[in-house]
């Protein structure tokens, strides 16, 4: 009994920190009143051709930070096949673009996207840009703005399937109300800041915003689901 | 002092709690995947080699023991596949990337490319 209970209760930690997560994901959105809209409305061209898998290009760095594409890299595949996609091996796929001289998703833009269908069997390329990747700091506290543009796009088409654009700020300093203990953990931290957490939770949230895939037991029926507004793809 | 030790720790594991999944829809076990693979490619050495490649093994292992609660994720038989070919040994390269391309027939025809190029 006792490690169910304990399962239990484990699960709801994780539960309740996953809600804490995304509130901080959200929680810095612009307030624009979101009008209900379906997935289905928001991303036909994703329901219409169901891609199966994805090729994960490197990042486009924008950033000033050296290291995020390899933050992103290491990140991307877990969330994204828990949305359901097979996602090509990224470290295999990496490897034999950098045998090819390509280390920036930048060299591929010119790339028909048809050409990665054929060599590598993808369904869909994955390109994103990482816009910014910014620490700061104060006294009593820190933050990371990271902002990332997702653009993926179909190798059967050319066309593009899914655009998003996340900008989130997470607290890295102390949440404590005693000022001493508030010093001290920011200062602790500050020292060991470990991005990596950072860059999983950017992408597991930009990522949950891609309608299932084939692997998830709800690929098809969120169709008609509510989405949001702010889910649109942006101009360009 | 306790005290404050106690709650660094405990807003340490908070903070890794956000990311850390409860067992998911798909069923897929990635062990402590993405943390060894960023290790592993921010320094590499034969050690974080070593550690990712047994936990690329341990995922494989619990998947299998797990009486179908668990699968192997898209990708961890290929990965193992190159590191195995990188090592020179093509005979487990083939036979990992075989076991990607039969998991998965989304992965066959770049596990062909692989299979030839080890062959």
């Amino acid at each position: 009994m006792m490690p169910n209970m304990m399962k239990v209760a484990l699960k709801n930690l994780a539960l309740a920190a996953a809600l804490t997560g995304t509130v901080l994901l959200t929680g810095c959105a612009t307030t624009t009143p979101s009008v209900p809209i379906t997935k289905q409305q928001v991303f036909p061209a994703v329901y219409g051709e169901k891609p199966a898998s994805i090729l994960v290009l490197p990042a486009i760095n924008h950033s000033t930070a050296a290291d995020a594409p390899l933050l992103y890299s290491a990140s991307i595949a877990q969330p994204l096949t828990e949305q359901g996609y097979y996602v090509l091996p990224i470290p295999v796929t990496n490897t034999m673009l950098e045998q090819a001289g390509i280390s920036d998703g930048a060299q591929l833009l010119a790339v028909p996207p048809q050409k990665f269908g054929q060599m590598i069997g993808a369904d869909a390329i994955l390109f994103v840009t990482i816009d910014s990747w910014d620490t700061s700091y104060y006294v009593m506290g820190g933050e990371v703005t990271v902002g990332l543009t997702f653009k993926l796009i179909s190798t059967k088409t050319g066309e593009r399937l899914w655009n998003f654009h996340n900008q989130v700020v997470i607290n890295t300093g102390s949440n404590s109300q005693d000022p001493l203990v508030a010093l001290i953990e920011t200062a602790i931290k500050t020292a060991q800041q470990d991005y990596f957490p950072i860059a999983q939770q950017v992408n597991y949230g930009s990522v949950a915003v891609l309608p299932y895939g084939k692997f998830h037991p709800q690929t098809g029926v969120d169709a008609t689901q509510n989405s949001s507004e702010k889910f649109n793809p942006p101009e360009e | 002092m306790n005290k404050l030790l106690i709650s660094l720790s405990l807003s340490a594991t908070l903070l890794t709690g956000c990311v850390m999944a409860p067992p998911h829809p798909t069923g897929f076990y990635w062990g402590n995947y993405s943390q060894s693979l960023y290790e592993y490619k921010k320094s590499p050495s034969p050690t974080s080699l070593e550690t990712h490649r047994n936990t690329l093994l341990d995922i494989i292992a619990t998947a299998d023991n797990s009486k179908g609660q668990y699968k192997v994720p898209p990708g961890i038989y290929a990965e193992l596949g190159k590191i195995e070919l990188d090592r020179g040994d093509k005979a487990s390269a083939v036979k990992w990337f075989q076991q990607e391309a039969g998991h998965f027939p989304e992965s066959a025809s770049l596990m062909k490319t692989l299979i030839e190029k080890a062959g």
